[in-house]
């Protein structure tokens, strides 16, 4: 009590500052934001792979470190994210991303902190810790716990149909054939996705990549000596997908499905089979009997996981020009690999850590897993950046046809993976005249964000807007930008946009529900995960533990809480919005079929617009 | 001058010594860093040396494994496996061949799908499977990934032919495991009594397995990047280094303690070695010799330093010696300067003690001569008084007997005159000692002045039967200026004190020479005073010019005098600036050569008005014709006088005289009287001069300025007690026409009267 007191005293201290600081920059019209937060001392910015981290991780590492002012934002999962934040001199200080191959990385290591020297890097196995050493013994990136991703079977619903859990190969040809049989679909994913593609496509031919020679190419491809598939060792992977497509009944409709209507289907007993993950199958084990079954191979022994690391994690080197800085940087990146970190990151469902020390814990949801760990049987997918695309193009080519045989897919594969070796002059979409500062300010609240939301409104039409600041992926800056790095102004993956009509009551019941909520997807942990307002203005007040909705105005005047207004909502329906808007008593919402992250680029881009401009939205006091 | 000099024998030996302790600095300090040097030198070629040997212990013991596989290998190739469990077995042979069990190895065998056999069977994917699929032919490393929780040293052979198995399993690899413990002993130095760490390293400087000694220094993943950033490590790329050198050997510093390292390559197996020591153990002996030496040398550069400092000391002590010496020197000869000024101080203070007591002993001469003069002057005073007070008795007695008042009545005049003379003597040698005697210069004609005195003292001569000779030599200027009654005075006393003391029957003379001139308006002149007398002793002669002096001897103590003429006589030269020289011979006489310069004047002498003047000398001569008749007789006379008893004598006097008086007790009263009387009712006035309400001097001008028709005419005598010449120059200002001193000498008022009536009718006065 007395702690958070003093904190908020020093801080009310260092705000007026602050703010005073940013104005001044503002006008200047430089390199906003980052400077304030080097020089706020305590704050530490922090780049989530995705919005999942913030509901626990975030929370988790808010009370490690009461004194410290975490700026979190959702960051696109791709280290061409961080590079681009890296061209732009504005890397967070502490950088997670799951999608990781080492060499992506390799060109802008220097702006990284070396961690070989640390006694976080001692932490973890010999074994697991070779993959980030590069040639000089340098490592930037560590891995979090490891990720198992394979196929989740809804074994109540097999049992109900008399069909057992399948144990190799032949048996899961077998079951997806009982399943369509019966009409329900034998294995459903969400291959809209890169990852889903990449995923499915390498795991159900693990036994294969994993051979010598399979294990031999990889080597090459990840050392940079190949950038083509080996014909021995991929051509089979192609034919096995062809043969995959072909008795799980994947048609080019299913690429329409998301990966919340994956578990839909799941849910409601219509796919028996989708590719899960751990957490996953111990969260749908709640009312069903889930299991998590490996990609299966010939005989049992050639039943392969596919596992990855939940994130890899880095440092900006930044820290690096104060002893102090560092030290608070790397105590934080311990908290984050300890093993008190890593079971947030799973949810405490399930742990396989890579760092000594920290005993596996896995749910009897996993059985199956532990005799793949002890038998080493863990494939670690190939996720440099192009595989992930070019899977996604090649797989979905299989799915719809496009590439009938595996031949043709094998040659597209290749060909589409030199093409993306070579490099071609970046296609300049949009310039962006101004900075926009994503650091939270009690008085007016997020520039970056305000921004966003604003524009979303705009394109939306509707009279009120909100959405979490976490949504937009840190400062805006001016300058140039291709398409692809307009998408890296905002996360994108999972949030949808919920339209419907509130009463001002509704609406203020809706903010208490999403301020007041925690451990949840879209919970508000620290100010700059507060919601932003768009076409309104809230006044909140920071309480012992959150935060409390005091009074929502528009353009200064008092809400009328029985005026009903067109309202958008940015949010995971099923993770948080729903529940949100029935807490509100808004049962009537529709899903807009527009991704917010293509709103955005498209207003830059296609319609040639600034974003619009940002309002003070929020007085905290 | 001084100080420089001080300064500059200051700075050379302060030089000297600054430059001996520069050079044993400087050579301290070049010498320390030469051992320094060698010291490192012993240490890093000690470490080199033993590294080395280390490298080769370890590479042989590597080697001499690979042996053991490729022999294995060699015997693979006979054999046919026909099922999983003759794998098994055939693991089982070998290990028994190779007792791996006592050596802490064991041996596997991979598959084409990487699993993983030993002799108990088939255990799933070797876990370093990824390590060894970058298509070489051998590997070797240290594994951690071992079920036993050991970190094993991992030999693998590819098999250039995979076995094919009964059931198809092709095995691709052979691999040998070894206790890395058990090969500790390769590069574990008894050299330094286990006080060494090894670390076995990758060849980018991360450690190579997980388990480490956790009391190693560096427990970091990457070891090398930490060496590199330790304190005092001179060599920042280590890596590209070893491209250069084979064997680095260096020092750094960690928590306060030095330690000394050699990092070497195991090139044949992609390793590096690193040895770590404190540097306390390396080196031990030589680095205990060159401790010893250090500081014997520090010794010896303190006992020079020490040497330097004494010496500088002893140096600086007898400048300082020096230095007080001169000073002492300086002192002692300032001290002699004082004390010869404290002597002359002495002598002046002795000299002024000597005046002070000269004066006061001049000062009680005085004050004697005083007390004497006083003495004398109460004795020479009573003396007369006696015979007046006397004679006056006896006179009362013997009032009816004519012969003794006739006597008495004479020895009572004689003695008064006496008493007068006395009385006039004292005043006047006391108002010329007193300096308020001055010079009243006039043109006077010398022939007659001499004419005057011998006037004057012939009927003195006469009485006592002297011859008297006058003698005028060389007169060549007869007027001068001169204070007439003062020489007059002059010489009378001589002469009469050579009338008085020669016997009668003696022969004075008088000469009067003019000497030769000093200057043209000087005339120069010698006056002789020569008799054949009593004469003075010598003793006498030397005080004869003091007061109240007097031979005393039977014959002088009968002749009367005062004592004080030849004290006059001598301060009366002393003003005019004459001379006296006395001669005198007992019994034989005295001789007084007096010599005086007068002014020579161009005007004669007013011949008249000199005789008129007070000349008493002259009186005598006169004193034969008033016996005839008093001029007075008939007068009546206007008297001013404020004494009664004077006035009474006066009017006696003037009665026997045959006149008669108006007596008037002021000046005032008389000056009404004489305005209030008819002319010709008063012939004359007697005029006191000190008188209450109106003095004499006023009265007389009074008078003067009076309407009444003879106010200018009639005669004025001054009648007074003050009978100095200035008195009677004062007397004469005021309008005066004569002076007559008191007491009333009758005689002497007669003439006077008869001096101013004949000037009155020659018309001189007016």
């Amino acid at each position: 009590m007395k702690k958070r007191t003093w904190r908020a005293f020093i801080l009310a201290g260092l705000l007026p500052f602050t703010l005073l600081w940013a104005c001044g920059r503002e006008k200047a019209g430089g390199d906003i934001g980052r400077k304030a937060v080097d020089d706020a001392g305590n704050r530490v910015t922090v780049a989530f792979w995705s919005d999942q981290l913030t509901e626990h991780y975030g929370a988790y590492l808010r009370d490690c470190f009461p004194d410290v002012e975490f700026e979190f934002y959702v960051a696109t999962n791709s280290t061409d994210f961080y590079r681009f934040k890296e061209e732009k001199g504005d890397l967070p200080d502490i950088l997670t991303v799951r999608r990781f191959a080492l060499s992506d990385v390799e060109p802008w290591r220097d702006s990284l902190m070396d961690l070989s020297d640390s006694e976080l890097a001692n932490a973890f196995h010999q074994s697991y810790l070779r993959s980030y050493t590069y040639e000089d013994g340098t490592v930037n990136w560590l891995p979090a716990c490891a990720e198992i991703d394979s196929i989740l079977i809804n074994k109540t619903l097999l049992e109900a149909n008399d069909i057992p859990v399948p144990m190799n190969y032949t048996e899961f040809v077998d079951t997806c054939g009982k399943l369509r049989e019966l009409g329900i679909r034998p294995f459903l994913s969400n291959f809209d996705a890169d990852y889903t593609c990449m995923e499915v496509l390498q795991g159900i031919s693990a036994s294969m990549l994993t051979s010598q020679a399979g294990r031999q190419w990889r080597q090459l491809y990840e050392s940079g000596q190949t950038d083509e598939l080996s014909e021995e060792v991929w051509m089979p992977v192609f034919e096995r997908m062809e043969e995959f497509i072909d008795y799980t009944g994947l048609t080019g409709q299913d690429l329409e499905i998301g990966h919340l209507d994956v578990f839909g289907y799941y849910e409601n007993n219509e796919a028996a089979m989708v590719r899960g993950t751990g957490e996953e199958a111990a969260r749908y084990s709640e009312d069903r009997e889930s299991v998590l079954m490996p990609f299966y191979g010939e005989t049992a022994e050639d039943n392969w996981y596919l596992t990855y690391p939940a994130f890899q994690v880095a440092a900006s080197a930044r820290a690096e020009e104060s002893p102090e800085r560092e030290k608070l940087i790397k105590e934080i990146l311990t908290a984050m690999l300890n093993e008190e970190g890593l079971l947030r990151i799973t949810n405490g469902k399930n742990l396989v850590a890579y760092n000594k020390g920290v005993p596996p814990q896995i749910p009897k949801e996993l059985a199956n897993v532990q005799t793949a760990i002890d038998d080493n049987r863990l494939y670690i997918r190939l996720a440099s950046a192009d595989m992930f695309a070019v899977s996604r193009q090649v797989v979905q080519g299989m799915i719809t046809g496009e590439y009938p045989d595996a031949r043709s897919a094998f040659d597209a594969f290749n060909k589409a993976l030199q093409e993306s070796k070579e490099t071609t002059d970046p296609v300049i979409a949009a310039h962006i005249d101004r900075d926009y500062a994503y650091a939270f300010q009690p008085e007016g609240g997020s520039e970056a964000a305000s921004a966003v939301i604003n524009s979303l409104r705009e394109a939306m039409g509707t009279q009120l807007f909100v959405g979490q600041a976490s949504n937009v992926a840190g400062n805006i800056l001016a300058g140039d930008y291709t398409e692809e790095q307009l998408k890296f102004l905002t996360q994108g993956e999972t949030t949808e946009i919920l339209l419907c009509d509130m009463t001002g009551e509704q609406l203020y019941r809706y903010m208490e529900y999403v301020l007041t909520t925690p451990g949840r997807r879209g919970s508000v942990v620290n100010d700059s995960t507060l919601y932003v307002s768009g076409g309104f203005e809230m006044e909140v007040a920071r309480k012992d533990k959150g935060y409390a909705l005091e009074r929502l105005t528009v353009g200064g005047e008092e809400l009328d809480r029985n005026a009903v207004f067109s309202v958008a909502v940015l949010g995971s329906e099923t993770l948080m919005q729903k529940e949100a808007l029935e807490a509100a008593g808004v049962a009537d919402y529709t899903k807009s079929g527009l991704s917010f992250k293509q709103i955005i680029v498209d207003r830059l881009a296609s319609e040639g617009k600034q974003l619009t401009d940002p309002v003070d939205y929020i007085t905290l006091r | 001058m001084r100080s420089d000099r001080k300064k500059n024998g200051i700075i050379l030996p302060v030089l000297l010594a600054a430059c001996l302790l520069a050079i044993m600095v400087v050579g301290g300090s070049h010498f320390t860093s030469y051992l320094q040097k060698q010291i490192f030198l012993e240490r890093t070629t000690q470490l080199n040396e033993i590294t080395s040997q280390v490298r080769a212990n370890l590479s042989n013991a590597l080697d001499s494994h690979w042996n053991y596989l490729t022999i294995l290998v060699n015997m693979m190739r006979e054999r046919r496996f026909g099922s999983e469990a003759e794998v098994e077995s055939f693991i089982g042979e070998m290990e028994a061949v190779l007792e791996t069990d006592g050596y802490h190895a064991m041996l596997l065998l991979l598959d084409s799908r990487g699993n993983c056999y030993d002799d108990h069977g088939k255990y799933g994917v070797w876990t370093d499977i990824d390590r060894i699929s970058g298509g070489e032919e051998r590997y070797t490393f240290i594994s951690d990934s071992s079920r036993e929780e050991h970190s094993y040293w991992t030999f693998v052979q590819k098999l250039d032919k995979p076995l094919v198995s009964g059931d198809g399993t092709a095995f691709t690899h052979v691999i040998l495991l070894k206790d890395v413990e058990t090969l500790t002993d390769y590069y574990d130095s008894d050299a330094y009594g286990g006080h060494n760490e090894t670390y076995i390293l990758k060849n980018n400087g991360t450690r190579m397995h997980d388990n480490i000694d956790p009391d190693n220094t560096i427990q970091a993943y990457n070891v090398l990047k930490v060496l590199e950033e330790m304190e005092g490590q001179r060599y920042t790329n280590l890596r590209e280094m070893l491209t250069k050198q084979d064997v680095i050997s260096a020092n750094f510093t960690y928590n306060g303690t030095e330690y000394y390292y050699c990092l070497v390559s195991l090139e044949a197996y992609d390793t590096l070695i690193l040895f770590l020591i404190p540097a306390q153990f390396v080196a031990y002996g030589t680095v205990n010799m060159m401790g010893a030496v250090i500081r014997m040398l520090l010794l010896l550069m303190v006992a020079i330093a020490v040497l330097l400092i004494a010496t500088m000391i002893f140096f600086a002590r007898q400048r300082s010696s020096q230095r007080l010496y001169r000073q002492e020197q300086e002192n002692l000869r300032r001290q002699e300067e004082m004390n010869e000024k404290l002597e002359e101080s002495n002598v002046m203070l002795a000299r002024s003690k000597e005046t002070a007591e000269q004066a006061f002993q001049i000062a009680e001469e005085a004050n004697r001569a005083k007390s004497s003069f006083l003495s004398n002057m109460s004795h020479d005073i009573r003396t007369p008084m006696n015979a007046v007070v006397g004679f006056a008795a006896l006179l009362a007695r013997d009032a009816d007997k004519p012969d003794k008042v006739r006597e008495y009545t004479e020895k009572i005049t004689a003695s008064s005159q006496h008493l007068l003379g006395l009385i006039n003597d004292i005043l006047d040698i006391s108002k010329i000692e007193a300096g308020k005697t001055t010079l009243n210069l006039t043109d006077e004609n010398l022939p007659e002045l001499i004419e005057g005195i011998d006037s004057f003292i012939r009927p003195q001569m006469k009485a006592k039967r002297h011859t008297f000779e006058v003698l005028k030599k060389d007169i060549r200027h007869e007027n001068v200026v001169m204070d007439k009654l003062r020489l007059n005075q002059i010489l009378v006393n001589l002469l009469s004190n050579a009338v008085k003391y020669t016997p009668e029957g003696g022969h004075i003379v008088l000469t009067v020479q003019e000497l030769p001139q000093s200057g043209k308006q000087l005339a120069h002149y010698r006056f002789v005073v020569e008799d054949n007398g009593y004469g003075m002793s010598e003793a006498y002669v030397q005080k004869i010019f003091q007061a109240f002096t007097r031979e005393e001897d039977s014959v002088t103590n009968k002749i009367q005098g005062t004592g004080l003429g030849m004290a006059i006589t001598k301060n009366l030269l002393d003003l005019m600036g004459g001379s006296i020289l006395v001669k005198s011979e007992k019994n034989k006489g005295s001789v007084f050569t007096v010599e005086l310069e007068f002014a020579v004047s161009d005007r004669p002498a007013d011949q008249d008005l000199e005789k008129d003047n007070g000349m008493t000398g002259n009186l005598a001569e006169e004193g034969a014709k008033e016996k005839e008749e008093s001029i007075l007789c008939g007068m009546h006379i206007l008297v001013a006088e404020d004494n009664e008893i004077n006035a009474e004598i006066l009017k006696e006097f003037l009665d026997m005289a045959g006149a008669s008086c108006d007596i008037y007790e002021n000046g005032k009263l008389a000056a009404e009287a004489f305005a209030d009387s008819a002319p010709g009712q008063y012939q004359l006035i007697l005029m006191d001069v000190q008188m209450p309400v109106m003095n004499g001097y006023e009265a007389t001008r009074t008078i003067r300025a009076l309407n009444h028709p003879l106010a200018k005419k009639i005669p004025i005598i001054a009648m007074t007690a003050n009978a100095f010449a200035e008195d009677i120059r004062d007397a004469l200002e005021a309008g005066m026409d004569g002076h007559a001193a008191k007491p009333v000498d009758m005689n002497v008022l007669e003439q006077t009267v008869r001096a101013v009536l004949e000037r009155e009718e020659k018309g001189t006065v007016d």
